[in-house]
């Protein structure tokens, strides 16, 4: 006897590798995924213990990289010596 | 702005804007050396147009769209160069030929212990978090710069470096991976060296 639909869905379901699992998690950042696909993913964390550590840490990831690069712009400017340095060099093309 | 009567010259657009486009290139390029000679090469640019600086309304954004400019067309030329060097950090490195982990790359929980004493934590991965990013090539390290600025948009990346919407997470995700590993040895590293 053939499984039904039902089952024969949720056979489908578990098709993810840890590879296409944290893939799929990158995409949903940008773009929204499918039901299945959120219920592919769901279904995988429930399953693989190391893919949902990787969930974790890269959304830890995300606010240590932002808040890193935002600081970082804060406070960064020309020296003044670089700023002669520019006033000379437009003085020698004029 | 300017004091009514004196005259908007180039040494004055130095000072008043050089700062502020600076921090633009350096968003983007990533090396100083580099963020320093784009911002030189658009006053020269400035300089160059001839253009009556008086009439120009907005000048910061006048000079920030000759950087903007500059930094595409760097980008656009070497991407090729870059692209090379993104296909050669494979997938392989972390996945097996059915996708699961290698043993030595899964992630462990290694953030576990560190979360404890948070504040401090947090800055040292900020330091750690330097060194991974300078491993990076060029074309990962530049989209994951522009991806964490506030004011960017992923439409907006993939214009920039001529890129799909699914190269862009496919970029993002390996540049990922990558940090996340970077990050993980270094800390245990410095914990058994402790």
């Amino acid at each position: 006897m053939r499984p039904n639909f039902l089952v024969r869905w949720m056979m489908s379901l578990d098709k993810l590798s840890c590879k296409k699992a944290t893939l799929l998690a990158a995409k949903r950042d940008y773009v929204q995924i499918s039901t299945k696909e959120r219920f592919q993913l769901w279904y995988h964390y429930r399953l693989c213990y190391v893919c949902k550590i990787w969930e974790n840490q890269s959304r830890l990831l995300d606010k240590i990289i932002q808040e890193r690069i935002m600081s970082s712009l804060k406070s960064e400017r020309l020296t003044d010596k670089d700023k002669e340095r520019i006033k000379t060099e437009l003085k020698n093309i004029s | 702005m300017t004091e009514e009567n004196e005259p908007i010259d180039i040494a004055y657009l130095v000072d008043a804007f050089s700062d502020d486009l600076y921090r633009f290139a350096l968003s983007r390029v990533g090396s100083p050396a580099l963020a320093k000679d784009f911002v030189q090469e658009t006053f020269i640019s400035a300089y160059q147009s001839n253009k009556d600086l008086e009439e120009i309304n907005d000048l910061k954004s006048w000079l920030l769209t000759i950087l903007k400019n500059k930094t595409i067309d760097h980008f656009r030329s070497v991407k090729g160069k870059m692209e090379q060097q993104t296909v050669e950090l494979d997938y392989r490195t972390y996945f097996n030929e059915s996708g699961i982990w290698h043993k030595d790359k899964m992630p462990s929980d290694f953030l576990a212990t560190f979360d404890r004493e948070k504040e401090k934590n947090f800055e040292d991965l900020k330091k750690l978090l330097d060194f991974c990013m300078a491993k990076l090539k060029d074309l990962p390290a530049s989209i994951i710069r522009m991806k964490y600025l506030e004011e960017v948009s992923s439409k907006e990346i993939c214009k920039t470096f001529e890129i799909t919407s699914s190269n862009y997470w496919v970029i993002v995700h390996r540049a990922k991976l990558q940090l996340r590993d970077c990050l993980e040895n270094r800390i245990k590293k410095d914990q058994n060296e402790a």
